[in-house]
């Protein structure tokens, strides 16, 4: 993979899970989530595709790039995203701890994928082939 | 959220549910452009979950919902669209993968042709965007805003739709509004073919006297009736050094001669919208020759390079010369003159053959005067001196029958005055008229706010009309018209110097200018009134002299602390 390939599997990375999970984390304030914002939440954490965890979508699309260069920022996101799934049932509960923490994890993996993205700075040209990184 | 007492209506272009999900959980502040017939809100609908009406998922829905939504403010466009082939917009030269990755800007093309200034927020950010095809589509775009990192930040989200619908009022108070057609069935005849020559790809020539509206239909009727998606260029041929028009033109690059640089010319900055070149006649006969060859080629190269771009304009000239008498005396090419369709030209009527269309033209006039800053800001101080409430507009009657209980400002034109308007030949056109009504309203406006400010003028009733003086519209007739006795050079020792300082409004600045003449003249005659007349007015003396008192209080001076100021100087 090139490093114009690499780019664009990083702006996927930025567009479907950086983007994505931080969706509600970024709306959420100091006091106790709602319920119509807590179930967007959970849809970002663990139904990011509408079908997989958004821990599952960041494995397959930094499975290519971390093949090719591994990088420190892929092992912060693992960590965060594994522990956003270890709270799991207590977010779905709506504890106020947990959803806080989740959302905290989440704003902090869309500012490390967006600041690799930012730091791989080759343009990239549409006509050159990629594969898709949406799927749902 | 309201502008204007109105929430503006959000369309959402996206795939998925994500941002319509965001939207109606925290900015519901709007309404939504959405597919259903239902009057509920979404957030309070019965049947929302699983409702697949919300918002449009790909460009036939985006059609749907503003064809049932035409007074749609503001588009929210996410730019990914994972959508199955049948689905999206495919580009050409693109592959499946690379069409769903930018089926926004294709959403954004199509989105153009029908509507050119729609604005339209992208969802994404300039760092996803770093693609060369999305960037050069964006730029030429001025109705686009990328989020950029507000995109699921609903707090300022809201507040970047606010100031894009802010913004699109305020560009929409900037235009100078819609044609003005009239009720003349030669108006009538003109607009049809205005409209019909436009949607060709064939270039048009418009003729008419200055001052007739050539630019106004060019920019109002033919450019909005292309279709086109880009933006609207004119060139006024005839303010160009000659040797300056072909850069202007055809653009530049370095090294094409001394001090060029890399720029684009007129063409390339309308591509794909109307070019108008005003005063066609005056183009100098070299560059007449490469115009030439650019129509036949339908391309143009920049000054100094080899390079062929696209000539992708609709080309409308414009001129107020007998192109074919040019022509017969060799001033004009015969091919260009030929290349341009002179037989399907367009001729604007002069004023004084319409003036069936006089009073439309100035109760237009002058409800726009006072639409833009800064003059509505002295409409707007003038009501609130006069303790008007209501919305900040104005609007012409006739006579003093216009009705007392309407908002606003009503600025009454004697019958005396219209008839006197309708015999005059109107050699500026439309333009003189319009200057004529702005010069009066302001005068008049400015008058009447220190009528209020003295107390003079009393009752709500009067302040909301405001008499246009018979005498002061046939005044500024008067030194408007170019055939009349030359003004000679100001007497030795008549003039005074004026120090500028910026005000807020032009009104201000002209208030401070004029004071300071007034300031100056007390002092060069000795505060003696009647001298003070004879340097500014001609007519009855004794009559001036009260005009110029009066005209010095209400400017605030005070001849007392003049000449207290003065023995304090000497």
């Amino acid at each position: 993979m090139g490093e114009i390939d690499r780019r664009r599997q990083l702006a996927a990375l930025v567009h479907s899970v950086g983007k994505y999970i931080s969706r509600t984390a970024r709306n959420i304030g100091a006091a106790p989530i709602s319920a119509p914002l807590l179930r967007m939440l959970i849809k970002d954490l663990y139904h990011l595709d509408g079908e997989h965890t958004a821990s599952a979508v960041f494995a397959r699309l930094a499975a290519p790039i971390e093949a090719q260069k591994p990088d420190r920022w892929i092992d912060r996101c693992r960590v965060l995203l594994r522990k956003i799934d270890e709270i799991e049932p207590a977010v779905r509960r709506g504890d106020d701890d947990a959803v806080h923490l989740a959302a905290t994890m989440a704003i902090e993996i869309d500012t490390l994928l967006r600041s690799a993205f930012e730091e791989s700075g080759v343009r990239v040209n549409p006509g050159q082939k990629t594969q898709s990184p949406h799927r749902r | 959220m309201s502008i204007q007492g109105k929430k503006p209506k959000v369309l959402i272009v996206d795939d998925g549910d994500r941002y319509v999900e965001l939207a109606h959980a925290l900015l519901r502040a709007y309404t939504y452009a959405t597919r259903c017939e239902l009057d509920t809100v979404c957030w309070e609908c019965a049947y929302r979950d699983g409702c697949a009406l919300t918002h449009a998922h790909d460009w036939a829905e985006t059609v749907q919902a503003l064809a049932k939504h035409p007074d749609t403010d503001v588009v929210l466009l996410d730019l990914v669209f994972d959508l199955p082939p049948e689905r999206l917009l495919l580009s050409k030269g693109h592959d499946l993968a690379t069409s769903r990755q930018f089926q926004g800007i294709e959403i954004l093309r199509r989105l153009r042709q029908a509507h050119p200034d729609l604005p339209v927020v992208l969802m994404t950010s300039s760092a996803e965007l770093s693609f060369e095809e999305a960037a050069e589509a964006l730029a030429v775009d001025e109705f686009v805003t990328l989020a950029g990192a507000d995109t699921f930040d609903a707090r300022s989200l809201g507040l970047l739709i606010e100031r894009v619908v802010a913004r699109q009022t305020t560009r929409q108070a900037d235009e100078p509004g819609d044609y003005f057609w009239g009720q003349s069935s030669r108006l009538a005849k003109l607009r049809r073919d205005a409209e019909n020559l436009a949607r060709t790809s064939l270039p048009m020539v418009l003729y008419g006297e200055p001052g007739t509206g050539k630019s106004a239909l060019a920019k109002q009727v033919i450019h909005r009736a292309t279709g086109r998606a880009g933006p609207f260029v004119t060139v006024d041929l005839a303010a160009i050094p000659p040797n300056l028009v072909a850069a202007e033109l055809f653009g530049t690059v370095p090294g094409a001669f001394s001090g060029a640089v890399d720029r684009r010319g007129c063409f390339e900055q309308a591509r794909g919208g109307t070019l108008l070149l005003d005063e066609i006649g005056t183009l100098p006969p070299d560059i007449q020759r490469l115009l030439l060859v650019s129509l036949q080629e339908r391309s143009f190269t920049r000054l100094g390079e080899l390079k062929q771009r696209p000539l992708d304009v609709k080309l409308v000239a414009a001129t107020n010369a007998d192109l074919k008498s040019a022509v017969r005396e060799k001033r004009f090419r015969a091919d260009l003159y030929a290349r341009l369709n002179p037989a399907a030209s367009l001729v604007l009527p002069p004023l004084r053959e319409r003036l069936d269309d006089l009073d439309g033209l100035m109760a237009l006039f002058v409800t726009r005067i006072f639409a833009d800053e800064p003059d509505r800001e002295l409409l707007a101080t003038y009501m609130k001196s006069a303790g008007l409430k209501g919305p900040i507009h104005a609007r012409l009657t006739r006579g003093h029958s216009a009705d007392r209980h309407a908002s606003g400002v009503a600025f009454a034109i004697s019958r005396q005055t219209c008839s006197h308007l309708h015999r005059y030949d109107w050699p500026g056109n439309v333009r003189e008229l319009e200057l004529l009504l702005t010069n009066a309203a302001m005068l008049t406006l400015f008058d009447a706010l220190e009528g209020v400010r003295s107390g003079r003028t009393s009752g709500e009733a009067n302040r909301r009309i405001i008499p246009l003086p018979t005498k002061l519209i046939r005044d500024l007739l008067e030194a408007g018209r170019t055939d009349g006795p030359a003004m000679g050079p100001p007497p030795e020792g008549n003039s005074v110097q004026l120090a500028l300082q910026p005000a807020e409004t032009v009104s201000g600045t002209m208030r401070h200018m004029e004071r300071q003449v007034f300031e100056q003249l007390f002092e060069q005659t000795d505060g003696d009134f009647n001298a003070m007349a004879n340097r500014l007015l001609t007519g009855d003396a004794p009559t001036n002299a009260r005009r110029i008192r009066l005209r010095f209080n209400q400017l605030g001076l005070r001849a007392r602390t003049l000449r207290k100021r003065r023995l304090s100087q000497r």
